[in-house]
Formats: structure tokens, sequence, C-alpha cells
């Protein structure tokens, strides 16, 4: 006999206590293949790490209005981009110094990071007082943004975050082909590709 | 512990025009969640297959018609699992319920299941072992429902870690029992905690399951004790490490038993319904029946309890001791 691991639609109700409220008959034959397939652990840990994250951004926005909105835009003009970039940029503490990346004389301490997603947006809990880089290759031409509830703006090039107390969270957005736009709604409106980093103030 | 705070707005006001203030109040809130809920399920499911267009933009598609199905639509409080909150709009399989049918989403999410899961393994490759007999397949259809059974009310009377922990715990002995080669690969979850963590969270997870599963969990009205190991330790919990269960002072509060009165009383009465409890189990194991059902709940049994076990809890009891150190080894294919 044949069995198939619950699809994450269910699984999500599952991981909530929803599924025998909603389809009694269908909740025995999903927890039945979960026991019963290989594969159930893996898919299990994913569908409860999806439902930590969207519970964690839901936290955020009802605390953060502000940037539900623009997560918002940012996802559908990433659903607009034709063709993602070959390269993901990264969001990274300390940030390398400038000469060192250029010489390519990076140390081998690992960095504190997350890979950034087109078209998504990731989250990176960083320290209090700790500085925040975006990298992406050095001949790509980027805009960085960055929007809180203090201000939006636009990034110089080769500007950093310091993460200040007060300020979290913070959204900073890379795009590409935004034509330099002098605010984040005009370049999500024009970008050919776009990516965004929320920095929260990581727990001590 | 730590308590939650809950990320959800509630929603207080069912009426249409509550529902409709509620998307002019928190539009951007709402149809976000929708947008990151869908946008995951349409990585793995087409939304064309749910009516919503396959060109142009579905996700944007399914969220408006959620917004316009909030709205407008016949959606009554009392039907709805779980609290009344904006986590609605995070639930995909209600809002594609609402657009096809329920039926019609089993049926829909079936068809697309044949496709391949992303994390399916097909059991089919690998056929169970020793169960060339139309008996012994029945005793395993039989022993897969119990399980299956006891796995919801796992979740149902504690939370979502621990099915995480129990499934990784079992892993090898389910793999035997049903035939296939366990991926042996450590679950993000387990990743996330040190070893020794691991080991006490998955005793955890073995021995609350072995006890819904042997039926031995009491009527909360038994004794103080009862009342007390089930209001902690068999009742929905935060999914918050390292205890998984109601804080012993939460227990007082909302038992309001006189015997009961405070967080220390609690956490005494716990304690002794678990050393019941864990002396009910180890009945059942030392009481081997030969029959095959009691023969594969004799091994999980032997799988879910050990000395980890009575370290997990802060049990020390020489007698209980004893008797797990006396109990037969695992077969050496399932030991964890």
């Amino acid at each position: 006999m044949s069995s198939r691991i619950p699809d994450l639609a269910t699984l999500d109700d599952m991981i909530l206590g929803d599924i025998e409220h909603d389809d009694p008959r269908h909740a025995e034959e999903a927890w039945q293949a979960l026991v019963r397939t290989p594969g159930g652990v893996e898919a299990w840990e994913k569908a409860l790490a999806r439902r930590k994250r969207i519970d964690r951004i839901a936290a955020l926005t009802r605390a953060h209005p502000w940037l539900a909105g623009v997560m918002l835009v940012l996802r559908r003009a990433g659903r607009r981009m034709k063709r993602a970039p070959l390269f993901a940029p990264t969001a990274v503490y300390p940030p390398v110094p400038a000469l060192d990346a250029i010489l390519d004389q990076t140390d081998d301490v690992a960095r504190p990071h997350v890979q950034l997603a087109w078209g998504r947006i990731v989250e990176l809990a960083v320290p209090m007082g700790e500085v925040v880089a975006l990298e992406y290759p050095i001949d790509v031409e980027a805009t960085i943004y960055y929007q809180s509830a203090q201000g939006e703006g636009r990034m110089r090039p080769g500007h950093h975050w310091r993460m200040e107390a007060g300020e979290a969270p913070v959204l900073l957005v890379l795009t590409i082909g935004g034509g330099g736009a002098g605010d984040l709604s005009a370049a999500l409106s024009r970008a050919e590709a776009c990516a965004g980093v929320v920095l929260v103030v990581a727990e001590p | 512990m730590a308590q939650q705070s809950e990320p959800y707005r509630r929603i207080t006001d069912w009426s249409l025009e509550g529902r409709r203030r509620l998307i002019e109040e928190h539009g951007d809130e709402i149809r976000f969640l929708l947008d990151e809920s869908f946008t995951t399920f349409a990585e793995c499911y087409p939304l064309g297959a749910f009516g919503f267009r396959e060109t142009d933009d579905p996700v944007t598609d399914a969220v408006e018609f959620a917004v316009r199905r909030f709205a407008e639509g016949d959606i009554e409080p009392g039907k709805i699992a779980g609290p009344p909150t904006l986590r609605l709009f995070t639930q995909v399989r209600f809002w594609l319920g609402q657009k096809v049918g329920s039926g019609a989403f089993h049926e829909i999410m079936r068809r697309l299941s044949r496709r391949g899961h992303p994390d399916q393994v097909d059991a089919l490759e690998h056929p169970p072992a020793d169960t060339d007999s139309a008996e012994q397949a029945a005793v395993i259809e039989s022993f897969v429902a119990d399980l299956g059974t006891t796995l919801g009310g796992l979740r149902r009377r504690t939370c979502a870690d621990l099915v995480g922990f129990w499934l990784h715990a079992s892993e090898k002995f389910r793999a035997r029992v049903f035939g296939w080669e366990e991926a042996g690969t450590l679950s993000r979850l387990a990743q996330e905690r040190s070893a020794k963590e691991r080991s006490l969270h998955e005793h955890d997870a073995l021995f609350r399951f072995l006890a819904l599963h042997y039926q031995y969990v009491p009527d909360a009205d038994e004794s103080p004790a009862s009342r007390a190991l089930v209001a902690s330790m068999f009742a929905s919990c935060p999914n918050l490490p390292p205890r998984y269960s109601i804080d012993d002072s939460v227990v007082a509060q909302r038992l309001r038993d006189p015997a009961i009165s405070n967080a220390r009383a609690a956490g005494r009465y716990r304690k002794q319904g678990l050393r019941t409890l864990l002396d009910a189990c180890l009945g059942r194991i030392e009481a081997r029946d030969d029959a095959p059902m009691e023969r594969l709940s004799h091994v999980l049994g032997l799988i879910s309890l050990g000395l980890t076990t009575l370290h997990a809890y802060r049990i020390e009891d020489d007698m209980l001791k004893a008797r797990l150190q006396a109990l037969p080894r695992p077969p050496a294919e399932i030991a964890r």
C-alpha cells in the first residue's frame, strides 16, 4: 500500500493543531501517512520552520504595520522580475574592509550572515552596535535603500548600516535597474530585480 | 519560562461591517500575510489548479480572492478552528477550501501530490520486510492506525516541536517496522540543540507518546496528582523549550484546586503523577504479551524508556531506575 506525506497546507494545519476540527477523516489519513512514510521527519521540520517564520514575521508586522506595506510592494515587484540575477547578495556583519575584499584577503572567521533571495525578504538578527553590509559582486550596479519607522532613504555607495537603539526593525533593499530613484517605492516600481533583509535586534 | 506574545491581532467583530472595517484598517498586514503564505504554497503547487490565473500573478489573484471572500462571504467564526485572529490569513488550506470546497481541495491535492511532494520518498520502493502474510499486513495496518491516532493526540495535548522530536527519535523503529531506509540525517530542530538537550527532549516526547499510546494518561479527575500531571504535560502548551509544558504556577491558577494552591504544590503533584504513569508504562512492558500487536507496542516501549527519561524529568527514584536498567535492550537495528 502506498502513502504520501501530507501536502504543505495540510502539514501546516497539523502543526497548528487545527486539522481535526476542519476535517476529521482526512486528519486521520494525514497522521497515519506521516507515521508510515519515509521523509516525514524532514517534511515536519520544514513545515514547522515555515510556520515559525511566518509567526515571527506576523509579530513584526503587527508591531510595525509600515513594514507590511513595503514588504508587500517588494514581493509584488519581485514577481514582475523577468529573470533573477545569477548572484545573490549577502547581508553580513561586520563588513570586510574594502581593501581586503578587493585583494581577496578576507579572514577565515565565519561572520554571521544571511543570503538574500530575489523578490523576497529575509531576516537577520544583529546585535546592537554591529555594522551590517550588503555584499554583492563589485561590477554590479546596485542601489541600497533603507526604511525604518524613523525614515527612509537611499544609502550612499559603500555605506553600511549600524544597528542603533530604538531603530529596529530596519529594512534594507537592494535594487538593480531602479534608475537611481530617490525613494524605495519609486525604485521598486522600476527595478529589474530587488531583494530585501529585515534587521532585528539579536537577543543577548 | 518566557511566554510567547501573541503575534496576531484578534478579530473581534465578525459582522460584514466589522470585517470590512478590519480590511480597511489592516489591509496591508492582511495582504502581506496572505501573500507570504500563498507564495510558499505556490513554490510547490500551481495555484492555477485551484482556478487562479497561471499567467500574470496568481499569488496576487489568490490574495485578493481571500480578501474579497473575507469582506463579503459567509464566514462564521464558530466554524473556524483555532483562535479568531489574523492567523486565519496564513492558513492556505482554509482559503483554498473557500475557493473550491474542502472536498475538491483534497482531490486536487491528491492529483498534484502524485507528481511528487518535495520531501516525498516513495514507500513502495522499499517493500516491508516481514509482511509476506495477510495477517502480518493487517497487524501492521492496525499499528499504523494506532500510531497515527496517538501522534495526532500528542500534537493536541502538547505542541508541534514534541511531534518533531518523536518523529526523529522513532525513525529507526518505524523504518524497521514499515520496511524503509531511514534517512539518518539530523533534523533542523535537532541541530538547534546540543546533543544532551536533544536527547532529553526526545525522551520526553517518546514517553508522552508512549503513555498516550498505552492509554495510560489518567482522567484529570482521578486525583490531585492526575490533575496536575494532565494540566501540565498533557494539555496544549506553548511551543517553547526547555519544558514544553504548562508552567506549575499557571497550572495552580487554572485548576483552582484547594490541594494545588501554588506552583510548589503543582510541581510536587505533577512529579507524583509522573512517577505513577512511568510505573504503569513500565508494568506494561515488563508484562510482555506475545500477541503480534502487543509485540510491536512492547518494542515501542523498549525504545521509548530509559534512564534518560528520569533525567528529563529530574526524577530520582532508585526503584524506577532499577526497573529501567533491567529492561531488555531493543534490537540493535532499531536501538537509538
